[in-house]
């Protein structure tokens, strides 16, 4: 009986595979609405409205996907910067831990406690969508910094993605002569701004006939697991010529590895994002280049815009789209490095 | 009745931690602003231990038995794909959807059972490789674009996603993963405590050999306890779905120490034998309270958590000065009765 019961659960476990891998997508009717319709286009503004530049008190909260990074830490900094001039607004960080049921839960939080403005880097922009619009149902405006929600929203802070992964995939070319063998380092699949600086990259390095890109795997952008990503790139692809890592810390990785194995600086590798330590290695002539962003501004940025939004009398209901706000991207390499200052280097 | 009264005064003890916490952080974020003290933010702390909570419930039989089990949070994600294949690939019907999820995490806690209890691998290693098994299936049969990038199933039609928020769908009522956890915990502590069944895991627990002496299928006792853990965590996935109104590969990072947190925290030891599913129920919330209130505190991060490690620390601890006071207790009577 105990088999018979295991052949069965098998055999719809197989089916489901099956299902998921031949058919083809399929789309759902909403029978009951309600949840997931979305709110009617210019109805009532639903705003109550606070002055943050004459002294009434306001709060914004920071929903972070992980503080520990770099880049996080960056758009806080920015954050607090641009509000830290007035004594009554006050910036509150939550930390997601990269997890989008645990940043699903500060939401509601959040909410529950009356911001005045969130601004929020979405884990996961189908996830979080729900949270957004409840937000924003209750009068709260919603910054997405570079990780975009799939719900309209007040703004998205952006740099850029496809294009960044465009550029990378231009200079890489021009530095490997336009022919050989190269590798992509991945992060987290499923993030939209991660899977566009991919597609960038690879819809540009398939302009150029002589160039094969022979490998990608995924080291969850991390360094340390980079390092052994790349191992395994230069230990099956003795011919690498080149790397591309989706953020500047697995970029680190991949030339710490390049380094160990006696190749500094003949490999071209390329990252994205444009941290401190990154334009140091830059400097040093370990990694060859990146996309460079200034995320103190990219914070200070949603920080004004949120602001902007708090005292105004706008409300999401009149949007069709998300509004963006596209921060200036830079091609960092040795040549230009130097022309960073100190004071920009997040 | 003597050791009855033991679990009453250990039962007070675990409810009596959780209204010093909750007092605590009353009188920490200011008693006066009702930030933390309100009907609304505590109906989020039994929502946000509801998860956690009914996965405990299977978590608890497991470690009863002294076994443990390190992929609950591989399983949701397992379990959460399987759904979003369905979902995206199919017009079955929502209830099918989620009766396939159920039968997947069915399938999930055999497997666990079948390599622990029948191959004998340790249960440490066994759920730490199916923990990567699963995540790795969830990956390979995630939705993805034409380029092979995985992608984020959304899974918002309303028969699907009112699971994910309240009776009545507004802000304010209770949610329906709530009331999953309420059955969850009653049914799980009647079968515990009430059933052959339930006895033969402390059983199991106590001592596997005499288990087996006393004519107990300790084999089929240890599957069991992994199959209902499998169960509870796809009901668990069902409900994070739902709220999430989408399955990522991502489901779950991280989440598997979280019910053995609580079941741990409400006084189900390690080594098996002892603890109940209503212990687990409270160390969830003790668990679920501690994070909704030093969110609140308004602090650096980095202090957040050493708040976090330092009280959980103490209550464990105290919990082990308690356990070695009742040990002692009963060792002094043993010897007493052995006199006369």
């Amino acid at each position: 009986m105990k088999k018979i019961i295991a052949t069965a659960l098998c055999l719809m476990m197989a089916g489901s595979l099956m299902v998921g891998c031949g058919g083809e997508k399929t789309t759902r009717e909403d029978a009951g609405g309600g949840t997931a319709t979305a709110a009617a286009a210019g109805g009532e503004s639903n705003k109550v409205t606070v002055d943050p530049y004459s002294g009434d008190q306001v709060k914004i909260a920071y929903v972070a996907h992980d503080l520990g990074t770099p880049n996080n830490q960056g758009w806080k900094e920015g954050i607090e910067r641009e509000c830290a001039s007035w004594d009554n607004i006050k910036v509150d960080s939550y930390n997601a831990e990269s997890s989008a049921e645990t940043q699903v839960q500060i939401m509601s939080d959040v909410i529950s406690q009356k911001y005045n403005a969130i601004i929020l880097q979405c884990s996961d922009g189908t996830a979080l969508a729900p949270s957004v619009k409840q937000a924003e149902e209750a009068g709260i405006p919603v910054i997405t910094v570079n990780l975009d929600a799939d719900t309209v929203h007040s703004a998205l802070v952006m740099a850029v993605d496809y294009d960044a992964g465009r550029m990378a995939a231009e200079q890489m070319a021009k530095d490997i002569g336009e022919s050989g063998e190269i590798a992509i380092i991945q992060g987290v699949p499923g993030l939209k701004r991660t899977d566009n600086l991919e597609k960038g990259f690879r819809d540009t390095i398939a302009n150029y006939s002589g160039i094969e890109i022979v490998d990608a795997q995924s080291a969850s952008f991390e360094k340390e697991t980079a390092i052994t990503v790349m191992n395994s790139f230069l230990q099956s692809h003795p011919n690498l010529k080149g790397v591309f890592a989706i953020n500047d810390a697995m970029a680190e990785g991949a030339a710490l590895a390049a380094e160990s194995a006696g190749k500094k600086g003949q490999l071209s590798i390329w990252g994205a994002d444009g941290e401190k330590d990154a334009l140091a290695m830059i400097e040093s002539g370990d990694m060859t280049g990146t996309i460079y962003t200034n995320s103190w501004d990219e914070g200070s940025t949603a920080a004004k815009i949120a602001l902007l939004m708090i005292g105004s009398e706008y409300s999401y209901n009149v949007l069709e789209k998300t509004p963006q706000v596209i921060m200036e991207p830079i091609v960092v390499t040795k040549d230009n490095v130097a022309s960073i200052p100190e004071e920009d280097r997040w | 009745m003597k050791e009855m009264n033991q679990t009453t005064l250990r039962r007070l003890i675990s409810v009596g931690l959780l209204a010093i916490l909750i007092a605590l952080f009353t009188a920490m974020v200011g008693a006066g602003s009702g930030k933390f003290l309100n009907a609304e933010n505590l109906m989020a702390i039994v929502r946000d231990a509801s998860v956690p909570g009914i996965i405990g419930v299977g978590v608890t039989y497991v470690i009863i038995t002294s076994g443990i089990d390190l992929s609950t949070g591989s399983m949701i994600a397992l379990v959460g794909m399987v759904m979003a294949n369905v979902y995206a690939y199919t017009l079955l019907p929502i209830p099918v959807m989620i009766l396939t999820g159920i039968l997947a995490g069915l399938l999930c806690g055999f497997f666990n059972g079948f390599i622990v209890a029948k191959l004998e691998i340790p249960e440490f290693i066994g759920t730490l490789a199916t923990m990567s098994v699963f995540r790795a299936l969830a990956y390979i049969i995630a939705i993805k674009d034409a380029n092979g990038v995985i992608m984020s199933q959304p899974m918002n039609v309303s028969q699907y996603a009112f699971l994910g928020s309240t009776i009545g769908g507004s802000s304010k009522g209770i949610p329906y993963v709530c009331v999953a956890l309420v059955i969850f915990v009653v049914v799980g502590q009647i079968v515990l405590r009430y059933t052959r069944f339930g006895t033969n895991l402390y059983a199991v627990g106590a001592n596997k050999k005499a288990a087996t002496l006393s004519g107990i299928n300790v084999e089929r006792i240890r599957m069991m306890a992994f199959v209902i853990t499998g169960f509870c965590t796809a009901v668990g996935a069902v409900f994070t779905t739902a709220r999430l109104q989408s399955a990522t590969t991502a489901l779950g990072t991280d989440f598997e120490f979280s019910p053995i947190a609580a079941a741990v925290v409400g006084g189900v030891a390690l080594s098996g034998g002892s603890g109940d599913v209503v212990g687990t129920l409270i160390g969830a919330l003790f668990m679920a309270t501690l994070e909704n209130g030093v969110r609140k505190l308004d602090m650096n991060t980095a202090y957040q958590y050493v708040i976090k490690g330092v009280i959980i620390i103490c209550v464990v601890m105290f919990d082990a000065v308690y356990k070695k006071r009742m040990d002692r207790i009963a060792k002094e009577k043993g010897a007493k009765e052995g006199l006369e």
